[in-house]
């Protein structure tokens, strides 16, 4: 190798070191994030009362809180549904949330004695569940109620807390 | 290339990531403060009862001293704390005036309505005692409906229910003048308003 092929070669190292050591000079320079974590999200759930139906738990005692909730998360409650009137009834539960932040990201599935009333997004149970309790006079029945937020949800509940009110609505049966 | 030139272009070369990097360093140092998420959302007064659109009673060839005895569970759902009063907005017709009314706040442990089985009448007693027509025509507003609150309390809150007792008789000294005659379809108004 000449000598000025050699100048040129170690120049050419020493920028490439130089510019090396500049770029981990400005990355090491940015500023840290707000938070070194995801916050998780919450959900809490009440039953609402009406004339028909009696609920237990009913607001504002919840019948589920979920406390931190991340990707793959589920959380579970119950309640108990009696009938008051003196018809049959076919009773359907409705989500009233405190806000959409959750609506498509949390799923709730309702059931009772084995029958599943509601599964979907908490956005979709703002319709109704599509099945139906049927209660005769002074019937009970349990509803359990599971909600999750699904494992491969990436984005979209970090700090998210929503507080649902499950509302009966009634339907009297022939 | 001469020496001063080469120096020259380094130092512009230093100066120039250098400022890059302090732009990294400083450019982080800001701060701001908000005030976010200002909002008003009104309470609520709602009321509710057991009674699925059913009437408490309704009887045809009633015979004097007959008597029907119905229960209603009333429910608070609001979430402003709330006055209830107890009055009737229909006309009574002219048997009301031979039909006694006793209206009774209690609980239940499990109401159906319009049964009264499990009934417990609360210690005062009876909130109405008077014939229905009298009912109809002192108790017809809520400024003059009956006031009533769950237990010995001053206040319905939410979700707190109260059972009505409602017995209606036909007097037995009914004279024979009231053959025939009706009380009209009459309606019991539970108002709720807050407090």
């Amino acid at each position: 190798m000449s000598s000025s092929a050699a100048d040129r070669f170690t120049r050419a190292i020493g920028a490439a070191i130089g510019l090396g050591l500049v770029a981990a000079l400005i990355v090491a320079a940015r500023p840290a994030g707000g938070h070194g974590g995801v916050l998780p999200a919450s959900l809490r759930f009440t039953a609402v009362l009406d004339g028909a139906v009696m609920v237990e738990p009913a607001a504002p005692r919840p019948l589920l809180s979920s406390g931190s909730m991340r990707p793959g998360s589920h959380a579970g409650g119950a309640m108990t549904i009696t009938n008051q009137t003196g018809e049959t009834l076919a009773v359907r539960l409705r989500a009233k949330p405190s806000s959409t932040a959750l609506d498509g990201t949390a799923q709730v599935r309702l059931t009772s004695g084995g029958r599943v009333l509601a599964d979907g997004t908490l956005q979709a149970l703002r319709q109704g569940s599509a099945g139906a309790l049927r209660l005769r006079p002074g019937a009970s029945a349990p509803v359990r109620v599971l909600a999750w937020i699904p494992a491969e949800v990436e984005t979209g509940y970090e700090g998210r807390q929503v507080a649902v009110a499950l509302e009966p609505v009634e339907e009297p049966l022939p | 290339m001469r020496t001063s030139t080469k120096v020259l272009l380094t130092a512009l070369c230093v100066g120039a990531l250098g400022s890059l990097a302090a732009m990294g360093v400083f450019g982080a140092f800001s701060s701001t403060t908000t005030n976010a998420g200002n909002t008003i959302t009104a309470g609520t007064v709602a009321i509710a009862d057991n009674d699925a659109g059913a009437a408490m009673y309704s009887i045809a060839g009633a015979k004097p001293g007959e008597s029907v005895s119905k229960c209603i569970k009333v429910t608070y759902t609001g979430s402003l704390d709330a006055d209830v009063r107890i009055y009737t907005g229909s006309t009574i017709g002219s048997l009301g005036q031979y039909v006694d009314l006793t209206i009774t706040p209690g609980t239940q442990t499990t109401s159906t309505f319009p049964s009264c089985t499990g009934f417990t009448a609360d210690p005062g007693g009876a909130i109405y005692t008077g014939t229905l027509q009298n009912f109809g025509s002192t108790k017809n507003g809520y400024a003059n409906g009956v006031v009533d609150y769950p237990g010995s309390g001053s206040k319905w809150a939410t979700n707190e229910s109260v059972v009505y007792q409602v017995t209606a008789a036909l007097q037995s000294s009914a004279p024979d003048a009231a053959q025939g005659l009706t009380t009209g379809a009459h309606t019991f108004t539970w108002e709720a308003r807050n407090q």
